[in-house]
């Protein structure tokens, strides 16, 4: 007699969130291809942007929108992406300063090799070109134009 | 301060992937043991808590199916948190420090074979920015090793030294998963798996489960001839976003080791370095000496029971005072991604 | 210009894999040959079926040195009516019985195949009807009785009710 096979199971939990004021302006934002940031009372410029800096200043309604272009900060390559990655070719997950923020991104760079990626690269914003006011409404990020 | 001392530890096999029993059967004979050692009977337990996630198995009230493996009859007075018995065996502490109870059983368990762990534990990032991006554990410690290469003198032969070291001490410990004698030169010919990351850099998955068992004041050397004494225990955690953090450095923890004296006097630290660079980060925060020999357990670079791997910390560095006669020891427990959230305990032998 | 988002979909969607344990894999054999089977405590007799491979109130493993074969008739002791709704996904009302086996302190819930609502009533005699065994989920497997799928009539005459025994709870699921 053979053993049984292996069953399996798929637990599913749908959600709908509310966002907040906050992250409404954000995904609303980019649903509309901007990328928004606010500034803490202390100065800092958060983006994504959150209710409250964790230094304990409080978030402001100052809103500062950018340009969508930036500097990695750090990469890691990712040679054969999960299902629910961002990408599903080889791509880099990155950190990205973008200018006029104080804070990383954590988003996709997609470049032919990995020979490609450094710290310190230039990278812009690719859209989706179907937003919903997502994370994923940026497609991802790819080398800026030199 | 009430004196709460450690008094038994016991850890089942720790193993890819363990089927012949349900949780509970996985944790019952780790439970039965340190009652054994302790000399306590069920019924001189006032307090038990447990440490697990039901994601892992993928089985809704799965830490509540668990109470089949520890005799919780007749009713007994029971908590639980989800997250790694480390910090069930803070709430155990905290419960005998105010008065509540003079004895404690703590146990974590977790069984991260069941589903695919990097997908499971993407669920613990933020719902609105991060998880959507379907990022996982080893992508975001990649990002932290990587910043940690390019802005300290750190160098991928520094990570493979900790794993190597990691895999010759997992040797001597019969519960470890990964060992090898592997040099630190011989690990770096191996391809990257998520780069800077190579497979050696990360922590195997691991079914496993682990019990403690805590007693205030002198009752504890009934129950033990060495006690490992709690002189103190701490928790801190940091903001979750990967982009508001330098993740090079481990604030949480040093304000722990601060509070404890971390780097006075430490013989041995079990620390949950589940990667390679994590190691690194968490010795410059903890201020551990040269001297100090870390994870002569192996660590959990040699086996990574979630939701176990910081109550065995606990359990490894006790163990070093009940058997090797060490007198000051610290363990240190960790939860969510690149070291979000830390907990230190130093222990010390009479 | 369109309307703000003001909110967020997502779906967590996570597969597991549920191995058979060595008493599911013990219990679903005896399936096969169409043998129900539970482990007895070697301490308190407490019989679980389908087994665990432990006793939780002793903390005992037990095996299949403990394995004890069950009557697979018995009567029908209480019963609920279950009516479509959005746990139920059938169109038609169906009844869920609890069944004492033949010989022993052990009930099983399951299904009623062929008793209607306006037909059932306690004393019923059934007969189990043995679940496919490569049609189960592993996980069904150990929550109850998945080896069984249903009770159907045995066609025997009805217990009366004064002749239905009381007894201790001394079967456990």
């Amino acid at each position: 007699m053979s053993e049984p096979t292996i069953p399996t199971v798929t637990v599913e939990m749908p959600y709908v969130r509310t966002l907040g004021p906050v992250m409404s302006r954000f995904f609303t934002g980019l649903r509309d291809r901007q990328i928004w940031a606010n500034r803490t009372e202390g100065g800092t410029v958060m983006c994504p942007p959150f209710e409250y800096d964790l230094s304990g200043h409080d978030a402001t309604d100052d809103w500062v929108q950018l340009e969508g272009s930036g500097t990695v900060s750090s990469w890691a390559w990712i040679a054969e992406p999960l299902r629910n990655h961002l990408l599903q070719e080889p791509f880099a997950w990155a950190l990205i300063r973008l200018d006029g923020a104080d804070t990383d991104l954590v988003h996709a760079v997609r470049v032919a090799d990995k020979d490609q990626m450094r710290s310190g690269m230039r990278v812009s914003v690719r859209w989706r070109d179907e937003r919903v006011g997502s994370i994923r409404d940026i497609e991802c990020f790819e080398p800026e134009e030199a | 301060m009430r004196d709460v001392a450690v008094v038994a530890f016991a850890q089942s096999p720790l193993v890819r992937r363990q089927t012949d029993f349900a949780e509970p059967g996985m944790i019952m004979p780790v439970v039965n043991d340190v009652y054994e050692q302790s000399g306590l009977q069920r019924s001189e337990i006032d307090f038990v808590v447990s440490g697990s996630a039901d994601y892992l198995a993928g089985q809704s009230f799965a830490f509540i199916q668990g109470l089949d493996g520890i005799g919780a009859w007749p009713p007994i007075s029971e908590s639980h948190v989800e997250m790694d018995g480390a910090w069930a065996l803070y709430e155990a502490w905290m419960m005998l420090q105010i008065g509540h109870a003079d004895t404690a059983l703590v146990y974590g368990f977790g069984t991260s074979s069941s589903g695919n762990l990097r997908e499971v534990l993407t669920t613990q990032l933020d719902p609105y920015y991060l998880a959507p991006t379907g990022i996982d554990c080893v992508a975001t410690a990649a990002l932290q090793a990587r910043a940690l290469l390019d802005r300290t003198d750190h160098t991928e032969l520094d990570m493979a030294e900790v794993a190597a070291r990691s895999r010759r001490s997992a040797m001597d410990n019969p519960h470890a998963q990964v060992k090898g004698e592997a040099t630190a030169t011989e690990l770096l010919d191996e391809p990257y798996w998520v780069d800077p990351l190579r497979r050696h850099d990360c922590p195997p998955i691991t079914d496993g489960a682990a019990a403690v068992v805590l007693v205030a004041g002198d009752r504890a050397k009934d129950a033990c001839e060495r006690p490992g004494w709690i002189r103190g225990i701490e928790h801190r955690v940091e903001p979750h976003y990967l982009g508001t953090r330098d993740l090079t450095v481990s604030p949480s923890t040093e304000a722990c080791g601060e509070t404890l004296g971390s780097n006075d006097g430490i013989e041995v630290a079990e620390l949950s370095a589940t990667f390679t660079h994590q190691e690194l980060i968490l010795r410059a925060a903890l201020g551990l000496g040269d001297d100090t020999d870390v994870n002569p357990s192996g660590g959990p670079l040699a086996a990574n029971p979630l939701m176990a791997t910081g109550l065995i910390r606990v359990g490894e560095a006790f163990d070093r005072i009940r058997n090797d006669g060490k007198r000051r020891v610290l363990a240190h427990a960790t939860s969510g991604h690149c070291l979000q959230q830390n907990l230190v305990c130093v222990l010390e032998g009479d | 210009m369109s309307e703000p988002v003001t909110t967020m979909e997502s779906l967590v969607s996570l597969d597991y894999e549920r191995p058979l344990t060595l008493a599911t894999r013990q219990y679903l054999a005896a399936i096969r040959d169409g043998r129900l089977i539970g482990h007895r405590c070697p301490s308190c007799e407490r019989i679980y079926t389908p087994p665990k491979g432990y006793c939780p109130i002793c903390t005992v493993t037990t095996s299949e040195a403990d394995e004890i074969e069950l009557a697979s008739t018995g009567t029908l002791v209480a019963f609920s009516i279950l009516n479509p709704d959005s746990l139920h996904q059938g169109e038609a009302s169906v009844v869920r019985g609890n069944v004492k086996l033949d010989g022993i302190d052990v009930t099983l819930t399951g299904e009623l195949t062929d008793v209607t609502p306006d037909e059932a009533h306690v004393g019923i005699r059934l007969r189990a009807v043995f679940a496919d065994p490569s049609a189960l989920e592993g996980a069904l497997a150990e929550w109850g009785g998945a080896g069984i799928s249903g009770w159907e009539r045995s066609g025997e005459p009805d217990v009366p009710a004064e002749e239905l025994e009381r007894f201790e709870t001394g079967g456990v699921i």
